[in-house]
C-alpha cells in the first residue's frame, strides 16, 4: 500500500458553485500529508469527499485502494477528526468510549484507556462541559483507537489555544512514532505544518497549487535577489514561481534542481510559508509546475 | 539521557539542529559512549515534530559513526566519537581564525559585523549546493 | 448500534415514560370512579329506536370525556413531531453526523437501528394510551351505541397504533428530506393531518363491501319533502342502527327499483296531492318529525304511513360485527404505509445525506 488516497479529477459543486474542481493528487501512504490553503479553498470539501460525508459530483476518489466509505471494512480504515471536534455534547467521557467500541470493531480499548489517563480526562464528566482542548483530545482518542490506517483530520487545532494546540500535535505525533499509520491533516497555518508533516499540498480556490515532499520544496526553491533583470533570460532549469521588480531590483521566487551559479545574485534559501504564499498567488494550476520531486 | 530543543527561528532544518545538539554534547562530554539517545517515539511526543525527521537526524548521526542502532533496543554512542578526525583540526584552525579576526579588528570592524559577517560565509558556502 | 440508538433516546424516553404513567394513573382513577357511577345507576337501557346519550356523571369533569378521545389523535402527532422528525435533523444541525457516520457502520445500518428502536417504542406507546383511552370509555360506548361514528372510531381501538406508526414515519421521512428539525415537524404535522382527513373521507367508507338492508321509510332518519316553485320530492336519511355504520339510504319502490326525483314527485303527487301542491310557505329540507308534526300537522304523518306503503328503504352499511376487521385494516394499511416509508428513506440514506460540508455549528462550545 503505498499511496493512502488517490483522486483523479476529484469535483464537487454546490448549486453553481465549484468548491473544488479539477483535484488529481496523491497522498503517500506511511507519510503525514498537510493539507494547506486558505478558507474557503475546499479543504474541508476534499476531506468530507475522503471519508465519505458528501459524494463527488465530478472525478473519481480512491482510498487505501479501495472506494471510499464502501463497506463497514473500509470505514473500518479511516479514522477522522471533523472541524470543530464534534462530540455528543451530553454524553459523558465513558459514554464517547462505549460508543467508539460498539461502532468499531477494530477498537483498543486498552489504547484509549491509556490515552484518556494521560490526558487526565474525568470519565464522568459530560462531553459538553470540555475544554476546548480537551475536547480535540477526546476526539482524537476516538479516531485513534480505532487503530486506522489513514487518519483524516480536519483543522484540528485552529481554534485551539497554544499550549492545546501543542499537547495536540506531541499525541498525534507520538501516535505516528508508535504506529504505521497515514495521515492527513489540514490548517490555513503554514506554521503549524511545517514541524509535522513530511509532505504538503496546497489548495487554493478548489485547485491543487503544490505538492511535494517538505524537504525537496525546501531544498528545490531558492530567492534570488540583485540588480534589475529580465526573468527570461535565466536558464531554463530554473522556474519563476514569483517574481518582483523595482527600477533598480528585481526579487525572484524560482523552482530548480541544480545549484545557482550566476554571481550576481544574492541566493538565499526560502521558508516553507513564503513558497506556500508565492504558489498561493498564482493562477490555478500550471500541471509543469504543481508536482514536486517527481 | 539529553534532552532536545528546537529553535523554530533560527533557519536550520529541524534534523540538522538535533545533529547539531548530538554532536554538541558530545563535545561537552555530557554524552559519553554507551549513553543512549532518546528514543523517537519520545523526542516525537516532546517536540511534537515528524518522527522521520528524528530518524533522518539518528541516520546521519549513525553514518558519521558517531551513534549506533541497535533494533528493538534503542540508539547508543558509540565509542569512535571520541575518535572524531575533525577534533584533530581544531587546534590550527583555531589560530588561524584568531589571526583572522585581528585583521577583521584592525579593520575597523565591531564584534557585532564581525559575527554577522561570519554566519553570512557560514550560510552562503551551504546554500550554494543546491538540491 | 443498539446501545448507542438506546443513550441517545434514553431522555425523551423517560420523560416519555413519565407522562404515560401520569396519564395512566388519571385515566384509572378516573376510569374506576366512572364504572362505581354507573353500576350504582344500575345500568342504563335504550331502546333500540331512541338515541340514548349516556347521563352526566356527577363528579366527573365534563373536560375529561370531551379531551381524553382527542388525546388518541394528539399522541401520534407528538410522536411523529418530536421522535420522528428530529432523528436526522438533529444530527447534521449540531454537527454530530460527522463523528456518527465515520465510524464503522453504514448510514443505512445507523439509520435502520435508530428508526426501528424508537418506532417499535413509538407503536408501544400508542397501544398503551389506546387501550387506557378505549377502556376508559367502554361504559359510555355501551350506552352510546355510536362506536362507527368518525370521531370516536379513531379515538378507540388499535388505530391509534397505525396513526403512531405512520406519522413517525413520516417524520423520519420529511426530516431526512429537509434535513432541519422545524421545517420537518411542520411537514409532518400537516402530511399526518392531511392523510388521516382523506383516508376517513375516500378509503375507509370502501375498505369493506358494504352490505344491504332494506328498512321501512318510517325507520330514517331527517325523512321529509323537498320543494322548490316547480316541485315537490322526498328525500330520507339513514337510519341509526345501533353500533353499526349506516353509510347512505336510498328510496326504492316495492320492486326495489330505486326512484329519480321526477318519479317521487310522481308518487308524492298521487298519494299525497295536498303536500305536493300546497307546501307551507318554508318548506325547509328535510323537515324533523315533530317539526312537521307543528308544521302541518296530522297531515305530515298521514302522507308518511301512505308513502311506506310505496317506499322503502334501502340502506347500505357495515354490520357491527365489521368492527374489528375495519379496524385491522385501517391500522394495517397506515402500518404498511409507514414501512414503506421508513424502507425509501433507508434506502435513499445509502446515498450522502449530508449535502454541505458542514460549516461550524453555530451553537458556541463551552470553553
Amino acid at each position: 500500500m503505498t499511496v493512502a488516497l488517490a483522486a483523479r479529477g476529484l469535483g464537487k459543486r454546490y448549486g453553481r458553485r465549484w468548491a473544488l474542481s479539477g483535484c488529481t493528487l496523491e497522498v503517500p501512504a506511511g507519510h503525514v500529508a498537510g493539507l494547506v490553503g486558505p478558507n474557503g479553498a475546499g479543504k474541508t470539501t476534499l476531506l468530507q469527499l475522503a471519508v465519505g460525508l458528501i459524494e463527488p459530483s465530478a472525478g473519481s476518489i480512491a482510498v487505501l485502494g479501495e472506494e471510499v466509505a464502501a463497506t463497514p471494512a473500509q470505514l473500518a480504515r479511516v479514522g477522522f477528526v471533523a472541524q470543530d471536534t464534534p462530540l455528543y455534547a451530553s454524553l459523558s467521557v465513558a459514554d464517547h468510549l462505549r460508543l467508539g467500541a460498539a461502532l468499531n470493531p477494530r477498537w483498543d480499548a486498552a489504547l484509549a484507556q491509556a490515552r484518556c489517563a494521560r490526558i487526565g480526562l474525568d470519565r464522568a464528566q459530560r462531553a459538553g462541559t470540555l475544554s476546548g482542548g480537551q475536547r480535540a483530545q477526546l476526539a482524537l482518542t476516538l479516531a485513534i483507537a480505532k487503530r486506522p490506517e489513514l487518519l483524516v483530520l480536519d483543522e484540528p487545532v485552529a481554534s485551539l489555544d497554544p499550549l492545546a494546540r501543542r499537547e495536540f500535535l506531541q499525541a498525534l505525533m507520538e501516535f505516528t512514532a508508535e504506529h504505521t499509520v497515514s495521515v492527513l491533516l489540514s490548517s490555513h497555518l503554514v506554521a503549524d505544518l511545517e514541524r509535522v508533516c513530511d509532505h504538503l499540498i496546497l489548495l487554493a480556490e478548489g485547485h491543487v497549487q503544490l505538492s511535494g515532499e517538505v524537504d525537496e520544496l525546501l531544498a528545490s526553491h531558492r530567492r534570488l535577489s540583485g540588480p534589475r533583470r529580465d526573468s527570461a533570460r535565466l536558464p531554463s532549469s530554473q522556474q519563476v514561481v514569483e517574481e518582483t521588480h523595482t527600477d533598480r531590483q528585481s526579487t525572484l521566487l524560482i523552482r530548480t534542481k541544480e545549484p545557482v551559479i550566476d554571481p550576481a545574485w544574492t541566493v538565499e534559501e526560502v521558508s516553507l510559508e513564503d513558497i506556500v504564499l508565492a504558489y498561493m498567488g498564482r493562477p490555478a494550476g500550471d500541471p509543469e509546475l504543481v508536482k514536486v520531486g517527481q | 539521557m539529553i534532552e532536545f530543543h528546537l529553535d523554530s527561528r533560527s533557519g536550520v532544518s529541524p534534523y540538522l539542529q538535533l545533529v547539531h545538539q548530538v554532536r554538541h554534547a558530545l563535545r561537552l562530554g555530557l554524552l559519553r559512549e554507551g549513553d543512549q539517545l532518546p528514543t523517537v517515539k519520545d523526542v516525537v511526543a516532546r517536540l511534537a515534530i515528524n518522527p522521520n525527521t528524528v530518524l533522518k537526524a539518528y541516520r546521519e548521526l549513525e553514518h558519521a559513526g558517531l551513534v549506533a542502532a541497535r533494533p528493538g533496543v534503542g540508539t547508543f554512542v558509540t565509542g569512535s566519537s571520541l575518535a572524531d578526525p575533525a577534533l584533530a583540526a581544531h587546534g590550527p584552525l583555531r589560530r588561524e581564525l584568531r589571526g583572522w579576526m585581528v585583521k577583521a579588528r584592525r579593520a575597523g570592524l565591531d564584534e557585532e559585523s564581525i559575527e554577522a559577517l561570519f554566519r553570512d560565509a557560514v550560510r552562503s558556502a551551504r546554500i550554494e549546493g543546491v538540491a | 448500534m443498539i446501545w448507542v440508538a438506546w443513550r441517545q433516546f434514553r431522555t425523551q424516553a423517560l420523560i416519555t415514560l413519565g407522562l404515560l404513567v401520569a396519564f395512566a394513573v388519571l385515566v384509572l382513577v378516573t376510569g374506576l370512579h366512572l364504572r362505581d357511577v354507573y353500576s350504582s345507576l344500575g345500568g342504563i337501557h335504550c331502546s333500540p329506536d331512541e338515541a340514548c346519550t349516556a347521563p352526566h356523571v356527577p363528579g366527573l369533569d365534563k373536560p375529561l370525556t370531551s379531551l381524553l378521545g382527542p388525546t388518541l389523535l394528539a399522541i401520534p402527532a407528538l410522536l411523529g413531531m418530536f421522535w420522528g422528525a428530529p432523528l436526522v435533523p438533529r444530527e447534521l444541525e449540531s454537527g454530530t453526523h460527522r463523528l456518527a457516520w465515520t465510524q464503522s457502520i453504514t448510514r443505512r445500518r445507523w439509520l435502520s437501528i435508530r428508526v426501528a428502536l424508537v418506532g417499535v417504542s413509538a407503536l408501544v406507546v400508542a397501544g398503551l394510551a389506546s387501550w387506557l383511552v378505549s377502556w376508559w370509555f367502554a361504559p359510555l360506548d355501551a350506552v352510546n351505541l355510536n362506536r362507527f361514528d368518525p370521531s370516536v372510531f379513531t379515538e378507540r381501538g388499535t388505530v391509534a397504533i397505525g396513526y403512531a406508526g405512520f406519522a413517525f414515519a413520516l417524520g423520519v421521512a420529511t426530516g431526512t428530506l429537509t434535513r432541519r428539525t422545524l421545517p420537518a415537524m411542520a411537514a409532518t404535522l400537516l402530511g399526518f393531518i392531511a392523510a388521516r382527513i382523506a383516508f376517513t373521507l375516500l378509503v375507509r367508507p370502501h375498505l369493506l363491501a358494504s352490505r344491504h338492508v332494506l328498512y321501512a321509510l318510517t325507520r330514517g332518519q331527517d325523512v321529509g319533502f323537498v320543494g322548490n316553485p316547480t316541485s315537490t320530492t322526498i328525500v330520507a336519511g339513514p337510519p341509526m342502527i345501533p353500533n353499526a355504520w349506516a353509510l347512505s339510504a336510498v328510496l326504492v319502490d316495492r320492486a326495489h327499483h330505486s326512484l329519480n326525483p321526477a318519479q317521487l314527485h310522481d308518487l308524492l303527487a298521487r298519494v299525497c296531492p295536498a303536500i305536493a301542491t300546497g307546501l307551507p310557505a318554508n318548506p325547509g329540507a328535510g323537515a324533523t318529525k315533530t317539526q312537521a308534526g307543528s308544521l302541518a300537522g296530522g297531515d305530515f304523518l298521514t302522507c308518511l304511513h301512505a308513502l311506506s306503503r310505496h317506499l322503502q328503504l334501502l340502506v347500505a352499511y357495515q354490520p357491527s360485527s365489521r368492527y374489528w376487521p375495519l379496524q385491522a385494516l385501517e391500522t394495517a394499511i397506515f402500518l404498511a404505509a409507514a414501512l414503506a416509508l421508513i424502507g425509501a428513506t433507508v434506502w435513499g440514506a445509502g446515498r450522502r445525506i449530508a449535502r454541505k460540508p458542514a460549516a461550524a455549528p453555530r451553537a458556541a462550545h463551552p470553553a
